[in-house]
């Protein structure tokens, strides 16, 4: 078998996953387009308002909002990184023995250093 | 011709999966409010077909005869773009579910595993990826509704669906220690041989079990964690602009990440559709040819297994507190499924040592 | 004279006018002049003898043809002596202006900003002086002085009630909302930090929460001001379900008001009704025949129970716990059942009657009652193991909005909100009535003030009030259920087609009405949700010359503030729900 035949057998695993979400989409794009030709369309100002609970809304929605929401999302890019190593490990678990082993301890732990360090900075505080 | 055939096959399969999600979907739907009205002595819908059982197919024509209303303030494309990107997720995740043993079969010189769409040697972390995709269509929604209530809910369930993604992902990791594959159809191979070979109690991964159910609750924002929706709170959170169409997007959407990860979850701790026992009833009756259909039920009263705990939690516990929620995914669950892995890998090694 | 009021005009010779114990019970009454009020409070409150820590109420009487035209009351409580007093003060129409109170007891922020809305009365230093109930553009007066016009065509004529159909679709909502509305739902130290142009931190934003909201428990409005998630400054926005029913009153006789009580807190509408009718019979002095003492007892208890089963309900699903809600109106259903049975009505009963009440028990009836005693504890037993033992309701109740006691006396908090931080009061106990010192129960006291103890206090109140039922029952002794008082009582059906007294007296009385004696009287009782008091002040007539009702729903959204600070958005609704506010009883 050549590279490119090698190549292509392994991909066709990947094949229907493409089709799926070209399916998927369809379905989704398909069901709204065709809702949009059957359902009424009246339209006024009242209805196509913000919903506020019924009282004008005060200002635009769309505004700064605090940095503790980006904290969250900062740490889990980290942290998410951070385990996705551990899966080709886990994978490669009975290959790499104990040398394999150590490394992924040492690996933990300085993860766990990290975790200790941000929540004592209380990065993990909802505050 | 090959390919053909091969496309083929994949497509019939594509097609009967998204029918039976979608099924599922309607009669979860009516299930569930079923279940909870039984819980909460009530008869629950009871009106359209006898004992209500075709509320599904009337809400879903209502839903989609409905207007769409697009608010004034909205960004119409993101706004259509969101549903779509929430309910492709959940639905394209079945992809790499093993609903039946490991076949394979052979149609005009093409092999052909009939019990699964694609078995690709990624299978978990094709899923985890494409459930994170899951989240933007929340968090645009959310935004693209010029509402604050919906930014409330999108700010919600972002920064919620990201934290507990980070628990789910850890807690499987002893799975794979255990099957040392990603494959969902190894995983599930690797089972076989009754309950006690299933890594819930075989590999006693009964933590990282606690932790995954617990973060699939959270994943797909049902109570008690459905912060983002919190309907006492922000009304009906990032899908309070939404109506008709869009909205049975999303509500589609819910439900069929419910069952996407109850489907996990059966795979991952309970052996997919291996029997509980040594070899399947239906061997011991005799006719070992039909044992893929028993394979499919016990992976089918698993998945239901789940369905009802998702009901039966709803029924039973209040929505937690955002600073709880957070609280408790960071400080409690995170170190819970960090500790599993360590704990894991320790004990297969020794164990596994010659 | 009693040593209270020699005292106090001991203490301010010249300030206070007069002093006077009034009508049969001895209201003990001040009338002070007005620029003095808020000594003569400061005095009231802090001096050891005197210590009128709470402000029940204040009230505002309007009377056209005097020289000072507009008279107002504060109803003051004493809770460590259980007394009360009146203090009045007249203001001239030119310059209806008075010192506010509201540094002595915060609690009357509220209830000032209610005197001035309808009475149009100023309160000179009050931190916000808005309108409350009416619409903050409202420009036709103020709706209870004597000379509004109560007919003809009104500012609601110029309201576009229907939305345009016609018109064209806006393309953006985006406008901002003009600064000067939205100073009052600023902090305060925003606002005063930069002139007079408030200011808003970038992240902060408004957000209006209610009226048309699921947990808002009715048509209450809060502005909230958010940082994040977190509350910066609650302002409850009232009025959506402003019906007037004291204006309404006055036009009224004392048996037609009765069903516009009902509507007050239409959840626990024998308790209004009760409380109204108590009000009447203590201007009237009329005695109750013991029998109706109980069966009043009796249904006035149910009736809490329903409340507080609805509370219990409604709390639990603001909080997501969603089955407790069903099985609350399981119960409350049998109780609805057993007062169709009684007088027809599930909702908006309509029982009491000034003198007695409307029907009798039944011996079917007092059964029921007893198996549905039989089978109540075993029901709170099941809403305890859903919620008392779930980790993640202690977690959203435990050390939520906490109140400490000084504060709640001192914003007039009453009910459960009051017993729930530590304070034994129940006018039940301090002031009984009905067949309350007949029976034995007790009142049951929270610690920390959080929503918790305010959850524990209603259990253990349901608890109580099945003990009281329970023992009315058995001591249930015979005899009439409606007073014999020719003048009020209408006679019954039969004797008014057969005797010709009975027959006019019935006519007398559904035409005209029957006549009170003149004065002024407040009478409280113990509502569901606190002290709902009726003040009525009576020029002879059969009609209430001016009705004031002191709703606890009203006061308790006066702490509001006070207790939100701080907490996140998901305490709001927790809020909403310890305080078991019915928009009926707020906004009357």
């Amino acid at each position: 078998m050549s590279g490119t035949e090698h190549l292509l057998y392994y991909l066709s695993d990947y094949f229907p996953i493409l089709v799926f979400i070209a399916v998927a989409f369809a379905f989704g794009a398909g069901t709204l387009i065709l809702s949009h030709f059957v359902q009424p369309k009246l339209p006024d100002a009242e209805k196509l308002s913000v919903y506020e609970c019924g009282s004008e809304p005060f200002s635009d929605a769309r505004m700064p909002f605090p940095v503790r929401y980006y904290i969250i999302a900062m740490l889990f890019v980290i942290f998410d990184i951070e385990i996705l190593f551990l899966y080709p490990w886990a994978v490669a678990f009975d290959k790499i023995g104990m040398i394999g082993m150590a490394e992924m301890v040492i690996f933990i732990a300085l993860f766990v250093v990290g975790y200790i360090y941000a929540w004592k900075k209380g990065a993990l505080e909802w505050d | 011709m090959e390919l053909m055939i091969f496309a083929g096959a994949a497509l019939v399969k594509i097609a009967m999966v998204m029918i039976v999600v979608l099924l599922t979907v309607a009669f979860l739907t009516l299930a569930e409010r079923k279940v909870l009205s039984w819980m909460q002595d009530r008869m629950g819908p009871m009106e359209v077909g006898p004992y209500g059982i075709l509320q599904p197919i009337a809400d879903g024509l209502k839903l989609f005869f409905k207007e769409d209303i697009i608010p004034s303030g909205a960004n119409w494309l993101l706004f259509s773009l969101a549903p779509i990107l929430s309910v492709v997720p959940a639905l394209i995740g079945f992809a790499v579910i093993p609903y039946g043993p490991n076949q394979e079969m052979e149609i005009f010189g093409v092999t052909i595993k009939p019990f699964v769409i694609t078995d690709i040697n990624i299978g978990i972390l094709y899923i985890l990826a494409f459930a994170s995709i899951g989240a933007y269509g929340i968090i645009l929604g959310g935004w693209a509704s010029n509402n604050k209530y919906s930014l409330l809910g999108g700010l919600r369930a972002a920064a919620q669906v990201i934290s507990y993604e980070l628990n789910i992902g850890l807690a499987i990791i002893g799975v794979i220690i255990l099957s040392g594959s990603l494959s969902m159809v190894k995983i599930a191979e690797g089972q076989a041989g009754g309950f006690w070979h299933w890594y819930l109690f075989g590999g006693l991964q009964i933590v990282g079990f606690v932790v995954y159910v617990i973060s699939a609750v959270a994943e797909t924002n049902r109570l008690p964690f459905d912060l983002a929706e919190a309907e006492s709170e922000l009304v009906a959170g990032w899908m309070t602009e939404y109506s008709g169409m869009r909205f049975a997007f999303f509500f589609m959407a819910e439900y069929a990440n419910m069952i996407l990860v109850s489907c996990i979850a059966a795979v991952l701790f309970l052996g997919g559709y291996q029997s509980p026992f040594p070899h399947y009833i239906i061997e011991y009756l005799g006719f070992p040819g039909m044992k893929w259909v028993e394979a499919v039920v016990w992976f089918t009263v698993k998945v239901y297994f789940f369905l009802f705990l998702f009901f039966w939690i709803r029924a039973t516990l209040p929505r937690l507190r955002y600073d709880q929620l957070m609280r408790f995914g960071w400080k409690v669950l995170l170190p819970l499924a960090l500790a599993n892995v360590l704990i894991t890998s320790i004990v297969v090694y020794f164990v596994r040592q010659p | 004279m009693h040593t209270l009021l020699a005292k106090l005009k001991d203490r301010f010779p010249d300030a206070v006018l007069a002093v006077r114990e009034e009508g049969p019970y001895k209201d003990l009454v001040a009338q002070v002049k007005a620029p003095a009020v808020p000594d003569i409070a400061r005095f009231l409150r802090d001096d050891g003898e005197m210590s009128f820590d709470m402000l029940s109420d204040i009230c505002s009487v309007d009377y056209p043809e005097d020289e000072d035209r507009f008279e107002v009351i504060y109803l003051l409580k004493s809770l460590p002596h259980n007394h009360r007093l009146r203090m009045k003060a007249r203001l001239p129409e030119d310059a209806p202006v008075i010192p506010t109170v509201t540094p002595i007891w915060r609690g009357a922020n509220f209830l000032e900003r209610e005197v001035y809305d309808m009475m149009g009365i100023r309160f000179e230093g009050h931190p916000d002086l808005r309108r409350i109930l009416m619409p903050e553009d409202y420009e036709e007066g103020f709706p209870l002085r004597k000379d509004f016009p109560v007919e003809g065509k009104g500012w609601r004529t110029t309201f576009p009630f229907l939305p345009k159909l016609d018109e064209p679709a806006v393309a953006s909502s985006a406008e901002e909302v003009p600064a000067e509305q939205q100073r009052p739902f600023l902090i305060e130290s925003e606002t005063e930090s930069n002139g007079d142009k408030p200011v808003r931190r970038q992240e902060e934003l408004l957000l209006n929460m209610g009226p048309q909201h699921p947990a808002t428990h009715g048509v209450l409005r809060v502005v909230l001001e958010l940082e994040g998630e977190r509350i910066v400054k609650a302002t409850p926005d009232l009025g959506y379900l402003h019906r007037g029913v004291e204006k309404l009153s006055e036009a009224l006789t004392y048996q037609q008001i009765i069903p516009h009580t009902d509507r007050l807190d239409y959840v626990c509408s024998m308790l209004n009704n009760y409380a109204f009718v108590r009000a009447v019979e203590k201007l009237l002095e009329l005695t109750i025949p013991p029998r109706a003492e109980y069966i009043r007892t009796t249904v006035a208890e149910m009736q809490r129970i329903i409340g507080h089963l609805f509370w219990l309900g409604t709390q639990a699903l603001d909080i997501g716990a969603m089955t407790v809600f069903f099985w609350t109106f399981r119960e409350r259903e049998v109780l609805l059942d057993m007062f169709e049975k009684l007088c027809g009505a599930r909702l908006t009963l309509n029982y009491y009657r000034v003198g007695g009440v409307d029907s009798d028990f039944t011996p079917d009836l007092v059964q029921k009652m007893q198996a549905f005693l039989d089978t109540f504890p075993a029901h709170i037993a099941e809403y305890d193991e859903l919620l008392r033992t779930n980790r993640i309701w202690l977690s959203r109740t435990k050390n939520v909005a906490v109140l400490s006691a000084p504060d709640a006396i001192n914003f007039g908090a009453t009910g459960p909100v009051l017993r729930g931080s530590g304070v034994a009061y129940d006018v039940r106990k301090a002031e009984p009535y009905g067949a309350y010192d007949k029976v034995e129960w007790e009142v049951p006291v929270g610690k920390n003030g959080d929503t918790y103890d305010r959850y524990w206090v209603r259990m253990e109140e349901m608890k109580q009030s099945s003990r009281i039922i329970r023992q009315c029952l058995q001591q249930l002794p015979e005899g009439p259920i409606i007073a014999d008082a020719p003048q009020i009582v209408p006679p019954p059906k039969a004797n008014v087609m057969r005797d010709m007294q009975s027959h006019i007296h019935h006519f007398i009385i559904f035409t005209l009405g029957f006549k009170t004696p003149k004065g002024e009287t407040y009478c409280a009782s113990e509502g569901a949700k606190g002290e709902l008091g009726f003040f009525i002040v009576s020029d002879g007539g059969a009609r209430p010359y001016r009705m004031k009702i002191r709703a606890p729903s009203f006061v308790h959204l006066g702490v509001f503030d006070h207790m939100a600070r701080g907490y996140l958005i998901a305490d709001v609704v927790t809020i909403f729900g310890t305080y078991d506010v019915v928009m009926g009883e707020v906004d009357r």
